[in-house]
């Protein structure tokens, strides 16, 4: 895994081809980036397919805004996964979605016992769709809440009725079980 | 000793989780971003807490994006770099001066051809309807004609089936002193009465004057009817009894009860026997 993952000269290095609007910035993403961006669209969308043409266009858009993105306001990568929520969760309100998301709906009477992971796992990451079982429907929810579906603290914590301390420490619980299935 | 407990809350406050997802207000985005460039713990706390987020997402990635998207991406790219210089000289010339006339040059020959065609069929209308009424107008003649020729064909088989009967009496009148050339026939029935006669030569009458035919029955002429003008073959009034002879007078317009003796044209007797 950490041979994907980039260290951090080479988020440096991104960072400056994106300012210069480099193409080879879109190529260092898709090595880097491309499960965790492409997995949080899907997320949103729950279709592979309309999740590859967003993809798509979130390549796009952060070789077009990647000048206007700004290291003091946040990571790299937090900037990406913005652009590709609010890409994703766009498409949702589309003519398209609906209509795939009716048919979704209707496979889902079928296969209801997968009740988030409806994709296939990738050989190199079998356990880690465990970790996503694993985690508690609480946690699960307040992920889903905050990482996919982009709330602040104080709306995740209005919409799960609870007081902003109990969002964040939850979150802080979450976020560590996650690691020490990453260290396991 | 007071920073590394400070930094050791910090860390577990849970700021940083919000803080890589992005869900902080602006103001402590940019508090965390120094705090991080500051403090290495941190700056490191962060990139673990991003590198489980990013596993746990890639969970949902399934087979991953096909690199087709990349490729995709960069051609997109590619083309808007491009757009930039020649799209507007491509859409404002040659759309403007050729694309759009000759959309417009088709509409109208199709336009065209169309009201040709439609002018086309409808004079083809009016000729077939003038032709229609004549046709229906040649009909009612010929039905006109056949009419009169039947009643005539009528007419005349009936003077035929007169002729050919076994009782007929055919009687020739010829011309006396007064008109020597006149010549009359009569063909009489002597069964049904019925009379028809021919003129083969009578002067015509003069003005105010008709011809009669008289049939002399018993010594006593009794009228068998006025000569119509101008007809060559026609019917009699019916003589019944012993006719022996026929006779043709000029009388007065309307004939006459008793024959003018002097004026007596032409005469004829039944051959008896």
């Amino acid at each position: 895994m950490s041979t994907t993952q980039p260290t951090h000269i080479e988020e440096a290095n991104l960072v400056q081809l994106l300012r210069q609007q480099d193409k080879l910035a879109l190529e260092l993403i898709y090595q880097n980036y491309r499960h965790a961006l492409f997995g949080t669209i899907c997320r949103i969308l729950k279709d592979e397919r309309l999740a590859e043409d967003v993809f798509q266009e979130c390549l796009v858009k952060f070789w077009r805004y990647g000048p206007t993105y700004d290291p003091k306001r946040g990571r790299v990568f937090t900037w990406m996964l913005n652009i590709c929520r609010n890409a994703a969760i766009d498409k949702t309100r589309s003519k398209e979605f609906k209509y795939q998301a009716k048919i979704q709906s209707d496979d889902e009477l079928v296969h209801s016992q997968t009740d988030n992971v409806k994709y296939e796992i990738p050989t190199d990451q079998i356990g880690l769709g465990e970790m996503v079982n694993k985690l508690e429907p609480k946690y699960k929810e307040l992920i889903d809440l905050v990482y996919f579906g982009g709330r602040s603290q104080r709306e995740a914590a209005k919409e799960l009725d609870l007081p902003v301390g109990t969002v964040k420490t939850r979150l802080r619980t979450a976020i560590g079980m996650m690691r020490q299935w990453i260290k396991a | 000793m007071d920073k590394s407990l400070n930094i050791a809350e910090y860390l577990a406050s849970g700021q940083l989780e919000l803080y890589v997802a992005g869900s902080l207000p602006p103001k402590e985005m940019e508090e965390v971003t120094s705090l991080a460039q500051e403090y290495l713990e941190i700056q490191a706390e962060i990139e673990a807490i991003e590198k489980a987020f990013q596993h746990y997402a890639g969970v949902y990635s399934g087979n991953g994006p096909s690199e087709s998207a990349l490729r995709g991406a960069l051609a997109e790219i590619a083309s808007e770099k491009d757009e930039a210089i020649v799209t507007p000289l491509n859409t404002t010339v040659e759309e403007k001066k050729a694309g759009f006339p000759v959309w417009r040059y088709a509409a109208a020959a199709v336009l065209i051809v169309s009201l040709g065609v439609n002018l086309w069929l409808f004079l083809r209308w009016q000729d077939t309807r003038q032709e229609l009424d004549n046709v229906i107008a040649e009909r009612q003649v010929l039905a006109q004609e056949r009419n009169q020729l039947q009643a005539r064909y009528e007419v005349q088989d009936d003077m035929l089936a007169h002729l050919n009967s076994p009782q007929i009496q055919s009687v020739q009148l010829d011309g006396l002193p007064i008109s020597p050339e006149s010549q009359v026939k009569v063909a009489w029935n002597d069964q049904t009465g019925r009379v028809l006669l021919k003129v083969n030569d009578l002067p015509p009458a003069p003005t105010g004057k008709q011809y009669q035919l008289w049939a002399i029955i018993g010594g006593v002429p009794v009228s068998a009817g006025l000569l119509k003008v101008g007809e060559e073959i026609q019917w009699m009034d019916q003589v019944t009894g012993e006719a022996v002879a026929f006779a043709i007078t000029l009388e007065p317009e309307g004939g006459s009860v008793d024959p003018t003796l002097d004026q007596m044209y032409v005469v004829g007797n039944v051959d008896v026997g």
